[in-house]
């Protein structure tokens, strides 16, 4: 599905830089996705492009669909950096909304590992590879993850036992993943700062003595800090080339390794009944349970009255709504910034194969670009802005006026320019039973707030298409029309 | 001690992933001993064995 919102992201222009793969830079521009590949890497791109077991993958959905085109669609847009020689050029479908690993909840960073691993137990069975081992190297359709680093795949000398990105894939998703499940550490704060993943010297650092010995930690942190300290992890004698002594040896070994790394894994997979604070939400508040059916209505009618193709949904929780809009056809992001909630949300949506995207984002606080000038990764807001047709703001606008203390008219302002068409907003009175428990006593602070000051501020970005009140006249839902809907 | 915290910085400037790397080495070696043991012991099994079970043996294993 397209979430495209028109913005130009090519190298030539701000906001977006591809530098690291020393086989091809990647070219973005509206929606089209293109790799212009160097020539030193051409014939071997070729060859796998060929191959009958990429099209295996790529008809399974594990790869991103890619074929080569001709390198003149291509030209206008590289400015002088085209690389030297005669490279080739390769398109690769494009996937709906692109994220990252430090906006996954732990659920999802496991399942791209899982993918990684079936990608390279297939690839082994034919002597091919994969060069090294990233969550970066996979983005979600829906909640399907699919890898999409085409040229990271590469044909391996049979008798090579040994697969280099071993230790990327254990410092990028076991160690993270681990760090999450005992000591609480957010994928977000490790993957916005650490690119690479965690060394094991920084979870060596977290555990006890027991720790240290479990089976759990010994092989992935505690014996390679031990190992790295010896003498031969300085020596260049380390990373020279190995053969096994035939190529059934050298399978095996890999094979081994594979599985070996999946049991790790599934090891470190998240425990799904843990607490947080918004987990219980939807079940355990009455008032919330009981609103549940009026809403859901409310809802459906928009959405058959205005058909909308993608929607984002703002703190979504448990993704009662993202699930009814994905039924009723819509593609469809959803945020929350409770890590446990958005887990809960993507095991459902990929257990009964619902059109939805959940991503742990604070919308007060969301990520910048990151990387070598702010330009490797794009800002979710960069993202965001313009790509949905329909955006969902449940119960979260006392969140924003209260804890947050964003004014009335920003929130409205970036609903506006989130939105290309609808926005759905609940509006929340501040004699609301929730509103005071955030209030905490400061309910002077929110006297001037009242639904006429709410749709008053609103005339300005939306007009109202209708409205309807709730029993008890606290809460009201909207259906707003954009005021210069974008096309 | 100060001596040895620097001298660790230093190899973490150099050498990231190379603890694994060993360990990885180590666990390989081990294969490739559990690679040729199999291999062993399914040739003595088929110079025992009666006739049936040597047809079986020497049928390629699913390695």
């Amino acid at each position: 599905m397209d979430f495209s919102n028109g913005r130009a992201t090519d190298n030539s222009s701000p906001g977006f830089i591809s530098f690291r793969d020393p086989s091809g830079q990647l070219i973005i521009n509206g929606n089209r996705v293109f790799r212009v590949v160097g020539e030193a890497a051409s014939d071997a791109t070729k060859k796998v492009l060929a191959a009958p077991l990429t099209a295996e993958l790529i008809a399974k959905k594990l790869l991103v669909a890619t074929k080569q085109i001709d390198g003149d669609e291509v030209l206008p847009q590289l400015n002088g950096s085209m690389p030297q020689g005669a490279p080739i050029v390769l398109e690769h479908e494009q996937i709906g909304f692109v994220s990252y690993p430090y906006e996954w909840p732990p659920e999802m960073l496991n399942a791209a590992g899982e993918l990684t691993l079936d990608l390279m137990e297939r690839l082994l069975a034919e002597t091919y590879g994969l060069k090294d081992a990233t969550p970066y190297n996979v983005l979600f359709n829906g909640p399907k993850p699919i890898f999409v680093d085409f040229l990271s795949i590469e044909e391996r000398d049979p008798l090579d036992p040994t697969w280099m990105p071993y230790a990327q894939f254990v410092r990028t998703f076991i160690r993270p993943l681990l760090a999450n499940k005992y000591f609480a550490l957010g994928l977000d704060q490790t993957f916005r700062v650490y690119r690479d993943g965690l060394q094991p010297e920084h979870v060596f650092r977290m555990l006890s003595f027991r720790q240290k010995l479990l089976p759990l930690f010994l092989t992935s942190v505690s014996l390679p800090v031990v190992l790295s300290r010896m003498k031969s992890a300085r020596s260049d004698d380390l990373y020279r080339p190995r053969k096994a002594r035939s190529v059934e040896e050298a399978r095996f070994i890999l094979q081994r390794q594979v599985r070996g790394l999946r049991r790790k894994l599934r090891a470190a997979v998240p425990d799904p009944g843990r607490a947080s604070t918004w987990v219980d939400y939807e079940t355990s508040d009455d008032r919330e349970k009981s609103y549940l059916p009026f809403k859901s209505d409310f809802i459906e009618k928009t959405i058959t009255n205005v058909r909308p193709k993608t929607v984002l949904d703002v703190g979504c929780n448990r993704g009662h709504f993202s699930l009814l809009a994905a039924k009723a056809g819509c593609s469809v992001v959803a945020i929350d910034q409770d890590a446990v909630v958005v887990g809960a949300l993507w095991r459902e949506a990929s257990r009964s194969n619902r059109d939805i995207l959940p991503l742990v984002v604070d919308l007060t606080r969301p990520t910048a670009g990151l990387g070598w000038r702010n330009m490797e990764t794009r800002g979710f807001l960069d993202r965001a802005l313009g790509s949905f047709d329909c955006v969902f703001m449940l119960a979260v606008i006392h969140h924003m006026l209260v804890t947050e203390r964003i004014p009335l008219v920003e929130i409205l302002k970036l609903a506006s320019e989130l939105t290309r068409d609808r926005l759905i907003i609940e509006w929340v009175d501040p004699e609301d039973q929730m509103f005071r428990m955030l209030t905490r006593g400061n309910q002077k602070l929110y006297e001037s707030l009242t639904r006429e000051l709410f749709e008053d501020t609103s005339a300005k970005y939306f007009s109202i298409e209708r409205k309807e009140s709730f029993e008890d006249g606290h809460r009201t839902l909207y259906e707003m029309r954009r005021r210069h809907p974008l096309v | 001690m100060k001596a040895d915290g620097i001298y660790f910085l230093v190899f973490l400037y150099a050498d990231p992933g190379s603890g694994m790397l060993i360990w990885q080495l180590i666990t390989a070696a081990g294969l490739g001993l559990l690679f040729y043991s199999r291999t062993i012991v399914r040739k003595i099994r088929g110079l025992l064995g009666n006739d049936n079970e040597r047809e079986k043996n020497s049928s390629p294993k699913n390695e």
